[in-house]
């Protein structure tokens, strides 16, 4: 007993099978297990099913392609090559129009101010104002850790070994509907209990503060509590 | 003598007169055990851990504590951090973590840690065993740095792999313990009616289990809201 590693989903896979006693499942189980998974990032609202990605807009630059799909954007932080912690304000990719349209009074600054996310042709881009001064390195959060694809059985998902039985009882809870349909009742019942439990984590925290607050905008694929405007909103 | 996996084997071979179920109960026990962990959180669950030295951090996403010291203990959440003997930091939400600091001038000085906050968890891989461990930022980046930083986590029991294997749970509740297995394994079997009864068994259980927690001298009054008769009246004058 040291340490609880993360199951492989293969280990997962056979005991949703075992809780369903059916050893004929195939691959399905897994599509089981990969849907269950997202509707817990889906619904839980912790740090765990959060990410960040790290990028560098040029000197002289005012955005910067993602390489990756910032689902729910939730904050960022931008450092210069001195390590000095810049915080910048979001707005909507409205009003970084608006802001950049305005102009003069920003740019007067060397700081990052604002920043958005938005498309730009086909490619999501990170936009700053005003533009860089030196390199600037961006740290971007988001909410949502979503399988794009059902995993496979040598992989392991990002989820604590304490958490594994909520994606159990989901996964079984789904295969029961096909397998056990007389049972699913239960089984769905079990796993919307597991997962309440998981989501009241939130309020076990010292200071019980509320984590996830989706940043508004057309990025906010999900529907999470809306921040507040941090940008007035009658610009003129 | 201590409750052991070996105990629940047998009792849930007598209960549902079925043998072979002696691997699947090992699984869930440690489930059951999970699920209980996730119902309620006890201060004997809350553990400390130290940076052991001087830790001045200069990426917003660093790690005091090393992946290794980390690996092994099971954190589910990190309930605060202290930095010297004296100052606890403030934990914030991501958003509100960063978005406090708009209005401070928007730039980055020097000194003793504010504010922290885990804006992730990533994976850490040790040999064949990977884990999630979280990341965390803190306010100024660059503190001073001369001082050990602290942190209370809440931790998970280690997971039983062997039949010998028990803890304070299983020791304590191990009727809780049982009824939660049992509720697993008539819903293995089919046996709706049963199954009812030893999930309202286990659910009682638990309850009574937070109960008695909450009335022992060490449990954490605060994080359940419960508190000795004479605080909950606003306190001794």
């Amino acid at each position: 007993m040291a340490g609880n590693p993360i199951s492989l989903v293969s280990a997962l896979a056979e005991e949703v099978a075992d809780t369903l006693r059916h050893d004929n499942l195939d691959t399905r189980i897994h599509q089981w297990i990969g849907l269950a998974f997202n509707d817990m990032v889906d619904r839980s609202p912790i740090e765990l099913f959060q990410e960040a990605t790290v990028v560098t807009v040029a000197d002289g630059d005012s955005s910067v392609a993602f390489t990756t799909d910032i689902t729910t954007p939730m904050g960022a932080t931008f450092v210069d090559a001195n390590s000095k912690l810049y915080v910048a304000s979001y707005v909507s990719s409205t009003d970084f129009s608006r802001l950049t349209a305005i102009g003069a009074a920003i740019t007067a600054s060397t700081m990052p101010l604002y920043w958005t996310i938005k498309q730009d042709g086909t490619t999501q881009k990170l936009f700053i104002s005003p533009p860089a001064s030196g390199a600037i390195v961006a740290t971007v959060f988001w909410a949502g850790k979503y399988l794009s694809t059902s995993p496979g059985g040598s992989d392991k998902l990002d989820l604590p070994y304490h958490f594994e039985h909520v994606l159990v009882w989901g996964a079984a809870a789904l295969g029961a509907m096909a397998v056990r349909p007389s049972l699913h009742p239960l089984f769905q019942a079990e796993y919307e209990q597991a997962l309440g439990d998981m989501q009241q984590i939130v309020s076990y925290h010292p200071d019980a503060t509320p984590v996830r607050r989706s940043i508004t905008g057309v990025h906010a694929g999900s529907r999470k509590m809306q921040a507040p405007p941090r940008f007035p909103q009658n610009i003129s | 003598m201590a409750w052991t996996v070996e105990v629940f084997q047998d009792q849930v071979q007598l209960m549902t007169d079925h043998k072979g179920l002696a691997s699947k109960t090992i699984t869930w026990v440690n489930r059951t055990i999970a699920e209980i962990v996730c119902k309620d959180y006890w201060l004997k669950q809350i553990n400390t851990i130290s940076t052991g030295g001087a830790s001045q951090v200069t990426t917003v996403t660093s790690q005091w504590f090393t992946d290794t010291q980390m690996q092994s203990l099971n954190p589910i959440d990190m309930q605060r951090i202290d930095y010297s003997t004296t100052a606890a930091l403030w934990r914030q939400p991501v958003q509100d973590f960063y978005a406090n600091f708009h209005g401070l001038n928007a730039s980055h000085t020097v000194g003793n840690y504010k504010n922290f906050c885990i804006p992730q968890w990533t994976s850490y891989v040790s040999g064949t065993n990977q884990y999630l461990l979280p990341r965390l930022a803190v306010y100024p980046i660059t503190g001073t740095g001369t001082t050990d930083l602290t942190g209370a986590y809440l931790a998970a029991p280690d997971k039983f792999d062997e039949t010998t294997d028990s803890n304070w749970i299983t020791n304590q509740y191990p009727q809780v313990v049982l009824a939660g297995v049992l509720r697993r394994a008539f819903l293995y079997i089919g046996d709706s009616q049963r199954y009812l009864i030893w999930k309202a068994r286990f659910e009682n259980g638990v309850k009574d289990m937070i109960l008695s927690e909450q009335t022992s001298v060490a449990a954490t009054p605060h994080l359940r809201g419960i508190l000795p008769e004479e605080v909950q009246r606003g306190g001794p004058e």
